[in-house]
């Protein structure tokens, strides 16, 4: 298992909803966050909710992290051609 | 540099984002692919229509999330093939076969109902604000936070958390189940 702190999102962005997902973290979700009931998994135990964030973080990442294949900088070199030889 | 050298760029940074999230919709890498390229020319033909200062990244990701249903409809192929997934990251992660642990994992994310995969990725992965995810899914905001919270119920079910080993010889949690166990029975 590929535990651990993950890079930060390429594009920066972390919204405060996902916080809980993090590890050491998830002491600062509160159940104030979020009506019972009603919120993201208010009724799990934070460590469980943790435990399975970090694992769709995984399953996630796996892909993300891929180098970008060769079909698409083909594909966009060629919509970038296009368009200029359009202009 | 030209415009279209950077929209180029743009759409670039998002292709990582686009296949992962893909993925998790079609399980199978091929056809996640196909829907990327799809995505990407659907958005380079509409991008006057898209607005500056606004997410490009929610933008695409609700480009290729109605592409993708839009051609589940006209095919009426089934969503998630379990099979599918297993053997397919399997066969192109050799490296994680000893991890039965994880595969287990990948196999409950693809039975969970579409929508509430969907909710649980887009919020829980590709960190989407629940608002950000609600436009995406064209849903309101409180049905993507009941939808994650089923999704994070259910695949605790499923994978029976509490009797797993993987938390490590952690005195706090073990207590914690313990007490969750006793709570139960």
């Amino acid at each position: 298992m590929t535990d651990g702190k993950k890079p930060s999102k390429p594009d920066g962005k972390n919204a405060d909803d996902t916080a809980d997902m993090d590890i050491g973290n998830m002491t600062e979700r509160s159940a104030s966050n979020l009506a019972p009931g009603v919120g993201g998994g208010g009724r799990l135990d934070p460590r469980v909710r943790n435990h399975i964030g970090k694992k769709i973080k995984a399953v996630y990442d796996e892909v993300l992290e891929e180098p970008v294949p060769d079909r698409f900088l083909s594909l966009l070199d060629e919509l970038a051609k296009k368009e200029l030889e359009g202009e | 540099m030209t415009v279209s050298d950077n929209l180029r760029e743009q759409f670039l940074a998002v292709v990582p984002n686009l296949r992962a999230f893909a993925m998790s919709l079609t399980g199978r890498p091929d056809r996640a692919d196909d829907l990327v390229q799809e995505t990407l020319v659907k958005a380079w033909a509409n991008f006057s229509s898209f607005q500056e200062g606004t997410n490009l990244r929610a933008w695409m990701f609700t480009i290729l999330r109605n592409q993708f249903y839009s051609e589940m409809r006209k095919n009426g192929r089934e969503i998630q093939d379990v099979d599918g997934v297993h053997s397919a990251r399997l066969a192109t992660h050799p490296e994680q076969q000893g991890h039965l642990d994880f595969a287990d994992f990948r196999t409950a994310l693809a039975t969970l109902p579409d929508d509430q995969r969907e909710a649980l990725i887009l919020i829980g992965a590709s960190g989407f604000s629940y608002e950000e995810a609600a436009a995406i899914s064209g849903v309101a905001v409180g049905t993507v936070k009941s939808r994650v919270s089923r999704a994070r119920t259910r695949l605790h079910e499923m994978l029976d958390v509490e009797s797993e080993t993987d938390f490590g010889p952690d005195r706090t949690s073990e207590a914690v189940y313990a007490t969750l166990a006793a709570a139960k029975s």
